[in-house]
């Protein structure tokens, strides 16, 4: 199976793997949820779909990093849901990773609309 | 043979493989039952099979559980303890087999070189349990030659090195070897239970426990009582005759 190189949502997988983490977190912060509930979430978001393969592995390093807790909930008669919540850390690790985020995101996009309109001339090294 | 994990709307060949992998990577059987509910329980809601989820179940396996564990110490200790069983079966029934034909109990050049020969073997056998797991689970024929070259070497060098180096009387040698197996039971019984079980989470309603059959249950039982049960019934004939 060849990799893609972008969600289908567009968005190029690069990006997606360095902005998953706070996403997921931003999910879970709404109060607890599911494997599926989190996906679903990132692809109303906009954010294309996420692979349960790409998903479970990211929810269980959270959990190793003791910033989510969980819990399985019997299903009727399904195999029931593992539901996340986040811990104290989680939470304060999620407020971190926005702020964090935020600023990045404001950098980079001040900087590529500012070059975009600027002149399309070379600055001379001085 | 079939495996039910109780996770209907996983592909079978994806579960098998995936469980297989985590197993020979050492992940116990909690980790691995958790896994195999949340496989199960995205694809019972998202209607999506395992493959297309989760990809290939070796690939996903691995991102789960990136190193390897090592051999545990308890595999060491197992081997060791079967080593003793076995020890103690052949040297009651050659006590049992000198004492009907009415000689001493002779232990030849090569019996004395097999008994180191499996003392290596088993070191080797710990040491690489891994790797060797894993060929001998890909391959059948791994374990068909492996096995029948080490019955072929051991039989040829008790055929060639057939002259005495010790003769024991019959009795102490009797002692000896029923010591041994009563030394592997008695271990065996008490040693920590090896057993990993794959179990599914609490709450998930079983999704993701393994389901032992009888004959699994039963050999685990018989364990302990392997190598008295094996001497006492190969050494009727050696009475009779």
């Amino acid at each position: 199976m060849q990799t893609p190189t972008s969600t289908d949502a567009g968005w190029p997988t690069e990006w997606m793997r360095g902005a998953l983490a706070v996403c997921v977190l931003h999910v879970i912060a709404d109060g607890p949820t599911y494997g599926y509930a989190i996906a679903s979430a990132l692809a109303d978001a906009g954010l294309g779909t996420v692979k349960g393969g790409t998903l479970y592995p990211l929810l269980g390093r959270l959990e190793e990093a003791g910033l989510v807790s969980v819990e399985w909930r019997a299903g009727e008669g399904g195999p029931g849901r593992k539901f996340y919540a986040l811990t104290p850390t989680g939470e304060e690790e999620h407020r971190r990773q926005v702020t964090h985020w935020l600023a990045f995101a404001d950098v980079t996009s001040s900087f590529v609309h500012d070059s975009a309109l600027a002149e399309p001339s070379r600055k001379e090294p001085s | 043979m079939k495996i039910d994990t109780n996770t209907p709307h996983v592909e079978d060949e994806w579960t098998q493989a995936f469980l297989l992998e985590l197993r020979l990577r050492g992940v116990d059987g909690r980790r691995i039952g958790s896994a195999l509910a949340e496989v199960e329980a995205h694809c019972a809601e998202s209607g999506e099979s395992a493959r297309s989820a989760f990809g290939d179940p070796e690939a996903y396996a691995v991102d789960l559980a990136p190193a390897p564990a090592p051999a545990s110490p308890d595999l060491a200790r197992d081997v060791a303890r079967s080593v003793l069983g076995l020890a103690g079966m052949l040297l009651t029934l050659a006590a049992i087999g000198a004492w009907s034909s009415g000689t001493e109990v002779e232990l030849t050049a090569g019996f004395l070189a097999v008994s180191a020969l499996v003392v290596l073997g088993t070191v080797l056998v710990v040491r690489l349990a891994e790797p060797l797991l894993r060929a001998v689970v890909k391959h059948w024929w791994v374990a068909v030659v492996g096995g029948g070259a080490t019955v072929a070497l051991f039989v040829a060098v008790l055929v060639a090195w057939r002259q005495t180096v010790v003769s024991v009387p019959v009795l102490p040698s009797l002692v000896a070897g029923l010591a041994l197996l009563a030394a592997h039971t008695v271990l065996t019984l008490r040693g920590p239970d090896l057993a990993d079980p794959v179990v599914g989470p609490e709450g998930a309603g079983g999704t993701g426990t393994m389901h032992e059959g009888t004959v699994s249950r039963g050999l685990d039982r018989l364990g302990p009582w392997l190598f008295p049960v094996l001497t006492a019934v190969m050494a009727i004939p050696l009475l009779l005759l």
